[in-house]
């Protein structure tokens, strides 16, 4: 072991010089040492070779090039257009067609315009006998058989002109159009024979290699025709072999045949992506999960408006049923989970509807068209999964796969499959990396739209929380209120009794002392009879059975009827006692608000009314008997701070304030209720619209696209 | 550029010259397959020499290059039997010491394909990347740099077995 890591050493150059020299002096006298580093300098090299064909391997697979084959044709322009095309351009052919004739000149004279210096004329010198290879400048690498050329010289020149950058282009003036459209291009190149100046006819065909980084799909060769304002429109594409045509995958609809025009039909804003969106991801979990969601949430709000728990659970029977129809309905409605398991679930959706997947076969028109599909399959979720994973193959090789997947789409995507539709050609490592990217991203998904669900359920459920609790509290504040006017008006109401009587009150009479004697009992009815009249605001008549005197506090009923009170969301009419530092709400029954006011207090009379979150008040200074008639105005929030202020001017507290704030955390919540509701609603409502696995909807096959 | 170290970059210049030696090979019955592996084993072969001290080249990279193709396919051809032989091109004599050397790596490569994953990575770590003993122990998840000297000690024996034995006998490979 020592002795190799000498050698080594040795042989990795770690020794000094001095012990090199010495070691080479022990390797001489002895042969085996000498043959034993031999084989350790062999493997070593072994090693290397090793290490330089991954290298070798690696640069072979991304020295991608694209291979273009065209049987006739000198000038020979490229490029990638639209869905990134490439298109060939021929010329000076003796059986060219009059428009490709045309084409030819117009290219010719705008290639003869551009300046040596921007896009310089390489020139090769070809032996028409012999098979050549040439490359240029950027690497055009072209193959060109012995007599490709119509002449009997043995010798010809090539010239080419190259524009594979996009600066080379533009600097070149080289339009890029299409029509209105613009054309991504990868390149564009031209090649002329020519012998003694004149230029040549082509016999036989050239391989052209084209450097591509990335390959892109749908190749296509296009015709230029040049137009009056000197632009070249590239037109008639052809393809160089069944492509399909990328688009940008935004702008394809993913959604579940029915969705859009289901929510329509809810009458909701279907052109709103960012509202269809988030109502589709939130249907995350697929049938079984959703109806749980949807039962327990029915649950909580006691039941919405128009569904019962009753029809939640009839809803997911119904699609249970239909997805699994032999199945006894106990057991079907178990199943789901196992059936729901392979739809198309949102997330799925979600995963592939992003700009990621641009150029692939996800971006195409025809995909579109499976993805409808998928929605109505119950195994669209492993379909998906199918199609994703051998996105390399054709597209109805892949729809014949699918037909036998699932029993109820199976005739449409045989329909599919007979149009023979072909496939885009994928860069093999974007693929690759695409397919964990989806992997990845389906799981973060679904668990981001089940979270982002929960959340929501939570959410609602602090918020009722924390109206029950301000409700409580408001109400405790409120009974508080009212206990200590009901004390301090009691108190008034004695001392009033007991004055009218001509006797001195003692406070608390018996309350510490019950075991001496009562020997002044009236006192004590007295008392009892002043606290049934306050509490039941009625008129104290007490007559003193010794002295004879009388006492009497009266009572007075006063009534205010608020106009068009059914307009408001809420009304309250508060009785605001001038002497006390507090207020009582009056009493509603219909629509009239009444209170019985002690004519030993002058009150106050304060109304608010609410619409939404607009105030309305009315404000009477001093409130007396009998029945009144008001109207609400409308006012601005400071504005009724003031009023607050000014009614509650002898108040200490502000608890008009706190009265104030708790309506409107009522009305709020009033409102999120309601609007949870809707919510909730429209989830359930659109939801047989999204997972309409194994339904028998009418669905026409899509046309074709090309 | 080989050795200033961008060796994808340079390598993928070289294909460049695939067409020319895929050509020759398909012209002289082979397969594109053929050819490919005798591309490859051509631009193996000169990474190394590129690398190796005092090498200079005589001619220039393409004639190097499909000479090397060229002999690489001749001597493929002999060990095939029943097809024309090509005869031998002696315009390179470089080229014949290179190979000749080189088929006795490859066995070396053979052998070193021969032996456990666990050993080839202590290999590339210690000959190619050059790091210490200690780094690829807590690489490979060794308990100490002693353990990971041992393991390089017997993985190398192994190999040595392996490539004497090959050596030996190399008809059967």
């Amino acid at each position: 072991m020592e002795q190799m890591e000498i050698i080594d050493n040795y042989l990795m150059g770690k020794m000094s010089a001095q012990e090199e020299a010495n070691f080479k002096r022990e390797m001489a006298n002895d042969p085996a040492l000498k043959s034993a580093v031999e084989a350790q300098q062999e493997l070593m090299a072994g090693m290397q070779r090793m290490a330089y064909r991954a290298d070798v391997a690696k640069a072979a697979k991304s020295y991608a090039r694209l291979r273009m084959m065209r049987t006739v044709g000198i000038v020979v322009v490229v490029i990638a257009a639209l869905a990134s095309a490439y298109f060939l351009l021929n010329k000076t052919n003796e059986d060219v067609k009059e428009s490709n004739v045309t084409t030819g000149v117009a290219i010719e004279a705008i290639v003869e315009e551009i300046p040596e210096s921007v896009l310089p004329l390489q020139k090769f010198e070809i032996n028409t006998m012999a098979d050549t290879i040439v490359e240029t400048a950027d690497g055009i690498v072209m193959a060109i058989p012995a007599g490709c050329f119509d002449t009997d010289a043995k010798m010809v020149t090539l010239e080419v002109r190259e524009a594979l950058h996009p600066d080379a282009m533009m600097k070149a003036g080289l339009s890029t159009m299409s029509g209105d459209e613009m054309l991504e291009t990868a390149g564009m190149f031209s090649i002329e024979a020519r012998h003694n100046g004149a230029q040549l006819a082509m016999k036989k065909e050239i391989i052209v290699e084209v450097p591509a980084n990335e390959i892109k799909p749908n190749i296509q060769l296009f015709d230029g025709v040049r137009k009056s304002d000197d632009v070249i429109d590239w037109v008639n594409p052809k393809p160089v072999e069944v492509y399909l045509n990328n688009v940008d995958v935004k702008s394809l609809d993913f959604y579940p045949p029915d969705y859009l025009s289901g929510l329509k039909k809810l009458n909701q804003n279907a052109d709103d992506k960012f509202f269809t969106d988030s109502l589709y991801w939130s249907l995350e979990g697929g049938v079984a999960s959703t109806a749980n969601v949807f039962a327990k949430a029915a649950q909580e709000l006691g039941g919405a408006p128009d569904y019962s728990e009753m029809e939640m659970e009839r809803l997911t029977l119904d699609v249970v049923t239909k997805s699994s129809p032999k199945r006894e309905q106990e057991t079907s409605y178990k199943a789901a989970d196992s059936s729901a398991n392979n739809i198309l679930e949102p997330s799925q959706v979600r995963t592939i509807w992003n700009e990621k997947w641009n150029k692939t076969l996800v971006a195409t028109r025809e995909f579109e068209q499976r993805i409808k599909l998928m929605h109505r399959s119950c195994e669209g979720g492993a379909i998906l999964r199918m199609y994703l994973e051998r996105m390399d193959e054709k597209l109805s090789v892949l729809d014949n796969i699918a037909s036998g997947m699932s029993e109820s789409t199976t005739k449409e995507f045989r329909a599919l499959a007979a149009r023979k539709d072909g496939r885009v050609r994928p860069d093999s490592s974007l693929f690759a990396s695409l397919k964990s990217y989806y992997e990845k991203h389906s799981k973060i998904y679904a668990k981001a739209a089940i979270t982002a669900r929960q959340k929501f359920l939570n959410d609602n459920e602090i918020a009722k929380q924390n109206a029950a609790n301000r409700a409580y509290t408001a109400g405790r504040m409120r009974m508080k209120a009212e206990n200590e006017l009901f004390q301090k008006e009691l108190d008034l109401n004695l001392d009033e009794a007991y004055r009218q009587l001509g006797i001195k009150r003692v406070k608390n009479p018996s309350q510490q002392r019950y075991t001496t004697r009562v020997n002044r009992p009236g006192w004590k009815n007295l008392d009892q009879y002043v606290m049934a009249s306050t509490s039941s605001r009625t008129t104290l008549d007490y007559k003193d059975p010794q002295s004879g005197k009388r006492a009497v506090i009266k009572y007075d009923s006063c009534k205010i009827d608020v106009n068009n009170l059914k307009s408001f969301d809420k009304v309250y009419v508060y009785a605001i006692p001038e002497k006390f530092n507090s207020y009582v709400r009056m009493k509603q029954v219909d629509s009239t608000f009444s209170y019985s006011l002690n004519e030993l207090i002058k009150y106050k009379m304060m109304t608010i009314g609410y619409i939404g979150e607009t105030m309305y008040v009315q404000t009477m200074d001093q409130l007396v008997a009998g029945r009144h008639q008001i109207e609400l105005q409308q006012k601005p929030e400071e504005e009724v701070r003031a009023i607050f202020s000014n009614v509650a001017v002898n108040t200490s507290s502000n608890w008009l304030l706190d009265e104030y704030k708790n309506v409107r955390a009522e009305i709020q919540e009033n409102r999120r209720i309601a609007k949870f509701n809707i919510s909730e609603k429209l989830r359930r409502d659109i939801w047989p619209y999204v997972f309409a696995c194994g339904s028998e909807g009418a669905m026409s096959l899509p046309k074709k696209f090309n | 550029m080989l050795r200033s170290g961008n060796t994808h970059h340079a390598l993928r210049k070289l294909f460049v010259y695939r067409n020319t030696v895929t050509k020759h090979i398909k012209a002289n019955s082979g397969s594109r397959q053929d050819a490919e592996d005798i591309f490859q084993e051509a631009l193996i072969i000169l990474c190394r020499k590129s690398n190796e001290q005092g090498f200079q080249l005589t001619s220039s990279l393409n004639t190097f290059i499909f000479g090397i193709c060229k002999n690489l396919w001749r001597d493929e051809l002999k060990k095939r039997g029943g097809h024309q032989v090509l005869a031998a091109d002696h315009d390179l004599p470089e080229v014949d010491d290179v190979i000749g050397n080189e088929y006795k790596f490859s066995l070396a490569e053979k052998a070193l394909n021969a032996v456990s994953e666990t050993c080839r990575s202590i290999f590339h770590l210690f000959y190619i990347e050059k790091q210490s003993m200690l780094a690829i122990a807590e690489q490979l998840g060794l308990s100490s740099e002693n353990a990971a000297k041992i393991q390089k000690y017997k993985c190398l024996e192994k190999a040595r077995e392996q490539y004497v034995s090959f050596c030996s006998n190399p008809q059967n490979n």
